[in-house]
């Protein structure tokens, strides 16, 4: 989750009359985690959730605070946008590679400080990384307003075109950047489609970005800057304009007055951005109530959406509508509402205790059939002084390798794109983890008596199939088919009053005639053998292993599940 | 003062005296052997080294039963520093070795008796000097008589000495201890040190043990007993003669190493527990598959199709050489979750992205199919399985680690019942300071985390998540009530439980590990 820092003395002066431990004790409770506070620096940093791109810097998070301790109610409003005549042109040719820009200007008397750079550069990566999906949906770019010469044009130019990007000093072609800068690699394949690039220039035909890759040089923003031009650039006009509203916002917060621009298209169409209208939702008359299970008038209702920073009226009909700010993008549901109240009216002041819990609806809990059954085998097997393991469904390939399991690869089921042979297949069989746990423990006291119950994975005619398995081990000097098989038949006898019988059969990772097929009721169930000394050796173990294993699930469609009962 | 000294002595007296009412009935075999030694040899401080010959007993069992002894007041124990005296080797390699003098006697016994004849002889080799000193003590021994050169045998020769019984006596035991040696012994040690070549001395710590009065007496009253048999066994039993047998006291205190033995898996125990809890307040177990189709693990849950979690770094996509189908609902359920998807999030929904199979990144997946092909008007239903993150392996994250998740639908279905299920939950777990945040998952709405104060770490630790599904959710798979769903990992809590550090070390499967963790905590 992304992080902003926010700094105390600005919690401090923006709340002078409430101590800072309480500001602080309630940033949780507005829907923020607070990472991690920083005195020495007198910073906290608090990470916020991506349905929440208002919270990516310190005045959006203070902005909703106020309204908790109810310094400031209602919807935040952007007073007296001034239209500042300037135009920015969209020409067709941008329709088919990223369609959608708009902007605003901001002017203030101060330049920015250090701190507002900031706040403004991680929050446009926010905004980047969240809600305009890695740039790819929509884009941010900031400039400075008094290096730019109007009206602007938004369009496209072929890969040779070049121009000085961000932080250097010669130019660069479209191509060199999409090949050779950091950003481009990271980026391009944003473009990939495309064999024009959308670049939006002024009438100096000076370059101001080459969205969503890299802003022009010429208009980078310093500390002496005072005068900012906004634009987004998108695949999406929602979002485009969601983006541009909170910008506006912290913009405004920062004391900076905006300025809209005219956005006008190839066919004449002009708008005036941003669009900062509020949005508006009716809600139906005792849903709130309902959903929350609290009973509060309509006056308490409204008076806790405003100290979440929306608004609502009462219709005659009794459904409420609610108001909500343009930049609330996780805003679009009824439900959505109920959270605010539950916000607005306090997570704290909920009745929790376990008496609320109780409806006075019955239900008599159970157990999963398979859950009964694993551990009825369990049961048998730890009195006969067995230890349970468990081990990862991901592992090596290497490791069924080692174990001699000769299996064709069209029935592997692989981990798309695995980065260490660690983490390559799922496994297909239970026993070569359980030797692998085996080879770790060989410091360890033997008899060395193990199971694991777990899934094993296949293709199976066009599916993948997953079971359950058992896997049963005996490691020490003497063990031998014997042991083992009597341990099979003493889990089948004390477990399911059953007989199973193991006609030979050779297999790769057994030693040849000390091995068989276990069939139940003529059935194949499973394996039984002793380990095949190579096999051993590829473990690095020193002692003798015997082992059966058994698909659970196909014991289990064969025992016919549905006659336990009780009496 | 004075009467406090008596009274301190007497304590000890009656102390003693318990003591030894106390051990006679626990004298342990090893106690029984050494002290029967040591009566034997009542009045004399015996060795280590003797102890371990006469007893049969490890060095390392004498010296235990030394202790206990010694505790008991029944021997005295003293840190004795010896000589320890031996032949020479040159001399034990010789297996012909006879002092000088008797090679003397036996060269006249062979016929000569001139001195000069002796010196030149195959015993002597010339060396006058040996022969000088040679007659010396046979005259000591009384065994020539030395006249003019010439030398004639007195009957004393038949005779040994006693320094050549003193160095036979060293052939036979290869060393002695000289404060074990009798008058004549010392004398004759005395006698042989001075001569070169003949006996080694050693400096040697040896401890060494008597017998007390009080062992004196305990050891008569034990031998008056009758014999006491070391065991019960079944013979006695069946021929009736442990009617007639006293047996021997063992020791009931000593420890004695642990036995094996099988056990489920702490983790598994840990979750049946819990489980457990959940059953009581009437949740019912379901289960599912590990490996979900993209449309169950996210589209299902409205999580967009360009939502960063569906990112190959973050789930585990799975890839098959033969082409596979993920299983895929109905056409009109897919047309339902794909047209909420457009409206609301503004893109075009593709179902090709739907269908990869992935390993489950939560178990709702599994609960959601469960809801929609049952759609329960009211149920509590919960499972507890392994769910899958694309993520470095760390000491506080799994690559496959086990989620625990609940529902309850009804009608009146509310926020508060949500929070109250969760209150209850943690009381039943002995949780009892709990506060709950807003926070967000992309499926339900209003979102809650909780958080519960743990006492053993003295801080809030985050658990579980949990919030009423999303109309989005629910309403185009059909179900109706509002869901309330909570969940979260299962290892933090496991962790908590077995006090650990390092999360990955409830799969490393170390034996000793698993053997040490207790059944039930206290």
């Amino acid at each position: 989750m992304p992080v902003v820092d926010v700094r105390l003395n600005a919690l401090s002066e923006s709340f002078p009359n409430i101590h800072l431990n309480e500001i602080i004790e309630k940033i949780p409770y507005i829907g923020l985690d607070i990472e991690g506070l920083d005195e020495n620096n007198g910073i906290i940093r608090v990470e916020f959730n991506p349905n929440r791109p208002d919270y990516s810097t310190e005045n959006g998070i203070i902005r909703a605070l106020k309204g908790l301790f109810e310094k400031e109610v209602g919807l935040p409003i952007v007073n007296d946008i001034e239209e500042s005549g300037y135009v920015v042109c969209i020409d067709e040719t941008v329709d088919n590679v990223r369609p959608i820009i708009c902007a605003f200007a901001a002017r203030r008397k101060d330049p920015l400080n250090e701190h507002e750079i900031s706040q403004l550069i991680s929050m446009q990566e926010d905004l980047h990384n969240g809600v305009g999906r890695k740039r790819k949906k929509s884009s941010i770019g900031i400039h400075d307003l008094d290096h730019i010469v109007f009206p602007l044009l938004y369009t496209t130019f072929p890969k040779h075109f070049s121009f000085v990007p961000l932080d250097r000093e010669n130019e660069f072609t479209i191509d060199n950047i999409l090949n050779h800068l950091d950003v481009g690699k990271k980026y391009g394949h944003i473009l990939q489609n495309s064999d024009k690039f959308p670049i939006l220039i002024d009438s100096q035909k000076n370059v101001l970005s080459f969205p969503p890759i890299i802003n022009g040089h010429l208009t980078k923003i310093k500390l002496n800057t005072n005068s900012l031009l906004i634009e987004v650039t998108s695949i999406n006009e929602k979002s485009a304009h969601d983006i541009l509203s909170i910008l506006s916002f912290e913009l405004y917060d920062m004391g900076f007055k905006i300025y809209s621009l005219d956005i006008t298209s190839h066919l004449g169409e002009s708008i005036k951005t941003p669009v900062l209208k509020q949005s508006k939702m009716i809600v139906s008359d005792g849903y709130i109530n309902k959903i929350l299970g609290l009973n509060l008038s309509n006056g308490e209702l409204i008076k806790c959406l405003e100290r979440s920073r929306c608004s609502a009226r009462i219709l005659e009909n009794g459904d409420m509508e609610c108001y909500f700010p343009r930049y609330r993008v996780d805003i679009f549901n009824p439900v959505d509402i109920s959270e605010e109240i539950a916000i607005g009216y306090g997570i704290y002041r909920f009745d929790a205790s376990s008496s609320s819990s109780n409806p006075s609806l019955y239900f008599s809990g159970k157990k999963h059939v398979s859950s009964l059954i694993f551990n009825s085998i369990r049961e048998v097997l730890m009195g006969l002084g067995f230890i349970e393991i468990i081990n990862t469904n991901i592992i090596s390939k290497n490791v069924i390798d080692d174990f001699f399991i000769r299996v064709d690869n069209t029935d592997l089921v692989s981990i798309e794109g695995s980065k260490s042979s660690e983490f390559e297949i799922l496994r297909n069989s239970i026993i070569p983890s359980i030797m692998v746990t085996l080879s770790k423990n060989i410091h360890e006291k033997y008899p060395q008596k193990l199971f694991e119950i777990g899934k094993t994975f296949k293709v199976h005619q066009s599916e993948l199939k997953e079971e359950w398995s058992l896997g049963v081990v005996i490691a020490h000097n003497n063990t031998n088919y014997s042991e083992i098989k009597s341990v099979l038949e003493s889990l089948m006898k004390y477990c399911f009053n059953k007989n199973i019988t193991t006609p030979r059969h050779n297999f790769d990772y057994y030693l040849n005639g000390h091995s068989a097929k276990i069939l139940f009721n003529e059935n194949d169930v499973g394996n039984i053998g002793e380990v095949y000394p190579q096999v051993i050796e590829n473990f690095k173990l020193r002692t003798l292993v015997s082992v059966f294993q058994i698909n659970l699930n196909s014991l289990m469609d064969l025992l016919d599940l549905k006659k336990i009962r009780y009496l | 003062m004075g009467i406090n000294a008596n009274d301190e002595e007497r304590d000890r007296e009656l102390s003693s005296a318990n003591l030894a009412k106390e051990s006679i009935a626990s004298l342990h075999p090893i106690e029984k052997n050494i002290l029967s030694i040591l009566y034997y040899h009542k009045g004399k401080w015996i060795t280590d080294n003797e102890l371990t010959k006469e007893s049969n007993l490890s060095i390392d069992q004498i010296r235990r039963g030394i202790e206990w002894l010694k505790f008991k007041n029944f021997i005295a124990v003293e840190d004795g520093i010896e000589f320890e005296i031996s032949l020479k080797e040159s001399l034990l390699k010789n297996d012909n070795f006879l002092l000088p003098e008797r090679k003397l006697v036996n060269c006249v016994k062979e016929g000569k008796s001139d001195i000069v004849d002796i010196i030149k002889s195959e015993a002597f080799k010339n060396n006058s000097k040996e022969v000088y000193s040679a007659i010396k003590f046979c005259k000591n021994n009384k065994w020539i008589d030395f006249k003019n050169n010439r030398i004639s045998l007195l009957p004393g020769i038949e005779h040994l000495s006693n320094e050549e019984k003193f160095i036979d006596k060293l052939i036979r035991i290869g060393s002695s201890i000289l404060s074990k040696l009798d008058e004549s012994e010392i004398s004759s040690f005395e006698i042989l040190k001075k001569r070169p070549n003949f006996i080694d001395v050693k400096k040697i710590n040896n401890k060494k043990y008597i017998i007390s009065d009080l062992g004196v007496s305990f050891f008569k009253e034990l031998s008056s007993r009758t014999e006491l048999q070391r065991k019960l066994t079944a013979e006695h039993l069946i021929d009736g003669k442990w009617r007639d047998l006293e047996f021997e006291q063992i020791d009931v205190e000593a420890p004695l190493p642990l036995l094996a033995y099988g056990k489920k898996n702490p983790l598994i125990d840990f979750i049946d527990e819990v489980k457990e809890i959940l059953i009581g307040m009437g949740f019912s177990e379901i289960d599912g598959n590990f490996a979900q189709s993209s449309f169950w693990n996210f589209d299902a849950l409205f999580i967009p199709q360009d939502h960063s979690a569906r990112d190959m770094q973050d789930t585990f996509y799975l890839k098959t050489i033969k082409n596979i189908d993920s299983p895929l609902p109905k056409d009109d359920v897919i047309k339902n979750v794909s047209s909420i998807h457009e409206q609301n999030w503004n893109y075009t929904w593709n179902i090709e992205e739907s269908k990869p199979y992935v390993l489950r990144t939560h178990t709702t997946p599994v609960t959601i199919q469960y809801l929609a092909k049952e759609k329960p008007e009211q149920d509590k239903t919960f499972l507890v399985g392994r769910v899958f993150r694309n993520e470095k392996a760390s000491f506080k994250h799994l690559v496959e680690f086990n989620q625990i998740e609940g529902i309850f639908t009804s009608k009146d279905a509310n926020l508060r019942q949500l929070m109250g299920i969760q209150t209850e939950f943690y009381a039943k777990m002995g949780i009892k300071k709990i506060k709950f945040w807003p926070t967000f998952f992309p499926y339900t709405e209003p979102s809650l985390q909780s958080m519960i104060y743990n006492d053993k770490f003295d801080k809030w630790i985050e658990l579980f998540g949990m919030g009423i599904l999303r109309p989005e959710v629910t309403v185009p798979l059909g179900i109706k009530n509002p869901v309330l769903a909570w969940g979260g990992g299962f290892e933090r809590l496991a962790m908590i439980r077995f006090n650990l550090d390092d999360i990955r070390e409830l799969y490393y499967n170390n034996l000793a590990w698993l053997k040490g963790i207790p059944k039930c905590l206290l």
